[in-house]
């Protein structure tokens, strides 16, 4: 019985996180490469609802997932055009995205779906448990390789930490920080498809219930290390995750209430900035 | 601001003066929205059927958060809608506030009560319906884990939770009944993906039959039923349809008939205020029996479960009722 709940913790644990640790990855390559990231929220949610459209209408996951990359990525030339070419303070594109984004979605799954906002279940016999972890796994290992192994990743930095640098080695900082926010929505895009199809089977209104946030909050509390932010993302999953087995534990909810069981998240996130506190060093150049 | 006043209000003013002269109704669903496929789908279902048949002009909307319910409510009113009604317990403040404004209008609130003359306050027995599904569950539980998923912790859904439970010990006083809410705020009737995660772990714990009393959020219970081969027990509307096979039955909650039935009456002219209580014994709250779970269930069971809706209504099972006993 110990082991079972064991497991499935960490089973719960790993899926709580799945969609944090998408986020986190996509918004280390903004905040790197020096352009604040908030709307990380709102390419979860063009990720979600065009991955469950797509794959609604195709019946292929796979094809939802891409979709969901490739359109977060469109959505995200706005950010780049308001911020990075037209010089918009990046905090107030960010939030006028994420309001954009509660207002488009439900225009286009009104004239879709003729709904308010939601789409209709995708066939559950096509959900494919390993394609998630699969595509996690690669998304990692790529986004390691890319800002660790290659001079792109080394500009890309560069371009947060030191602009000057770049400028005299004749690269545009503009134009890598552009690669790197596309290159953020596309991975945050992601992580909205894993919400819609492999966490649950449709989009629902507003359904990244603030991850975007969380996702930024653990790469500022890991100091903006890529390994680091994941643990964290890993952390705020697993409080999630004890979270709902607490709560179901009949020993545990008859003798604490509900409410102080729900706060658990929360709580040990508050803890966790106070006793975990790891050196700030956040790109030079971030704004 | 002025400006945006002024052209506020002669917008107002065209929409006013553009509009027929039919009875006018505005709907004001809660946040899990139209399609709910559950609660705001039963009220929305309602108003329809009273805008098809009785000709009345329908306008409805969302509110995406409180804060916006007043403004929702007040808008209506002074668009000199006829009827406003207000979908969920958490527009109570909101109706009595505006009702007192605008005495001339007609409100209605579901799961809510507001005292006043021209509020109809439509109210629903949870705890009977929820009983009879908690007698379903544990006649089709093997293992006498059973569970319960409740959206936002709030008194309302703690008595659905406490009907389950007294539903399922008649049946089987050894049972175990497994519970989580999904929330606190507003965003527990519309987080599907969280409603999925408390399924799989009340599975891991051996429940094998789970009613949700969770709006929008339900769709995760019925996945992770689909996924785990258990049975799923829906809310509110008719939800068998959603997965045949894993949806054991549907706890009614007649939002609908509420609603039209308070369209219908205002519409002639015989609106009251004052509470109306729908429960077992006017078929407000039922179980849902139909072509997709009609399988699942033997005319034996069927049989018993009709006869402890009788002895309910009958009065000869006491019901434990949240807002009575705590």
């Amino acid at each position: 019985m110990i082991d079972s709940i064991f497991i499935l913790l960490i089973l719960s644990t790993f899926r709580m996180s799945l969609p944090l640790m998408f986020a986190t990855c996509g918004g280390y390559f903004s905040e790197k490469s020096g352009v604040a990231q908030i709307s990380l929220e709102a390419f979860l949610l063009v990720g979600a609802f065009t991955a469950a459209s797509v794959s609604f209408f195709s019946g292929t996951l796979l094809l939802g997932y891409l979709a969901a990359g490739v359109m977060a990525a469109l959505f995200g030339q706005i950010f780049c055009i308001f911020t990075l070419k037209l010089k918009a303070h990046s905090i107030i594109v960010g939030t006028a995205l994420n309001l954009l984004v509660m207002g488009l979605i439900p225009i286009v799954s009104k004239s879709v779906f003729d709904s308010t906002g939601s789409t209709p279940s995708i066939n559950a016999d096509n959900v494919y448990y390993a394609l998630p972890v699969t595509i996690l796994i690669v998304t990692i290992t790529a986004a390691f390789w890319l800002s660790n192994r290659t001079i792109w990743g080394l500009q890309m930095k560069f371009a947060g930490e030191k602009r000057l640098a770049l400028e005299s080695i004749g690269v545009n900082p503009i134009i890598r920080q552009w690669q790197a926010v596309t290159l953020c929505a596309f991975i945050t895009g992601l992580g909205g498809a894993v919400l819609s199809t492999y966490l649950s089977s449709n989009y629902s209104p507003l359904m990244s219930a603030g991850r975007g946030f969380i996702a930024l909050a653990a790469l500022i509390f890991a100091g903006w290390s890529l390994r680091r932010a994941l643990l964290v993302s890993l952390f705020f999953g697993f409080c999630e995750a004890l979270q709902i087995q607490l709560q179901s534990n009949q020993l545990i909810s008859s003798r604490i209430p509900a409410e102080f069981i729900q706060m658990i998240p929360y709580a040990a996130t508050l803890l966790a900035l106070i006793f975990l506190r790891a050196k700030n060093n956040p790109p030079a150049e971030l704004r | 601001m002025l400006v945006a006043g002024r052209i506020f209000f002669f917008l107002s003013a065209i929409i006013v003066s553009s509009t027929s002269l039919a009875f006018k109704v505005g709907l004001v669903l809660d946040k899990g929205g139209k399609d709910d496929k559950s609660f705001n789908t039963s009220a929305y279902n309602g108003a329809t059927k009273a805008e098809k048949e009785l000709g009345i002009e329908l306008k409805y909307v969302e509110a995406t958060d409180n804060n916006s319910l007043e403004v929702l409510h007040r808008n209506f009113a002074q668009k000199k809608y006829d009827l406003v009604i207000g979908i969920g317990f958490a527009q109570a403040d909101a109706i009595k506030k505006v009702a007192a404004l605008f005495p001339q209008t007609q409100f209605a609130i579901v799961d809510g009560e507001v005292k006043a003359n021209n509020v109809r306050s439509l109210l629903f027995e949870e705890h009977e319906g929820s009983f009879l599904m908690g007698a379903a569950a544990a006649m089709k539980s093997k293992t006498g884990v059973v569970g319960f998923l409740g959206g936002m912790d709030i008194p309302l859904i703690r008595r659905f939770q406490k009907g389950y439970e007294a539903g399922v010990k008649y049946i089987n006083p050894k049972a175990t009944v497994l519970n989580n809410y999904i929330g606190v705020t507003g965003e527990a009737w519309n987080n599907p993906t969280k409603a999925k995660e408390m399924a799989l772990s009340q599975i891991g714990k051996k429940a094998d039959v789970i009613f949700h009393a969770a709006g929008a959020s339900g769709s995760g219970l019925f996945d992770a039923a689909a996924d785990k081969k258990i049975y799923a027990i829906g809310v509110d509307s008719n939800q068998n349809w959603i997965k045949p096979g894993v949806v054991l039955t549907s706890m009614l909650k007649r939002v609908d008939v509420a609603v039209y039935e308070t369209i219908k009456s205002a519409n002639a002219k015989q609106f009251q205020g004052g509470v109306i209580r729908f429960g077992l014994k006017d078929s407000g709250v039922d179980w849902a029996l139909d072509q997709n779970n009609e399988k699942l269930w033997s005319a034996l069971e069927k049989n018993k479960l009709n006869e402890i809706k009788k002895q309910i209504i009958a009065k000869k099972i006491a019901v434990p009722d949240y807002y009575v006993t705590k």
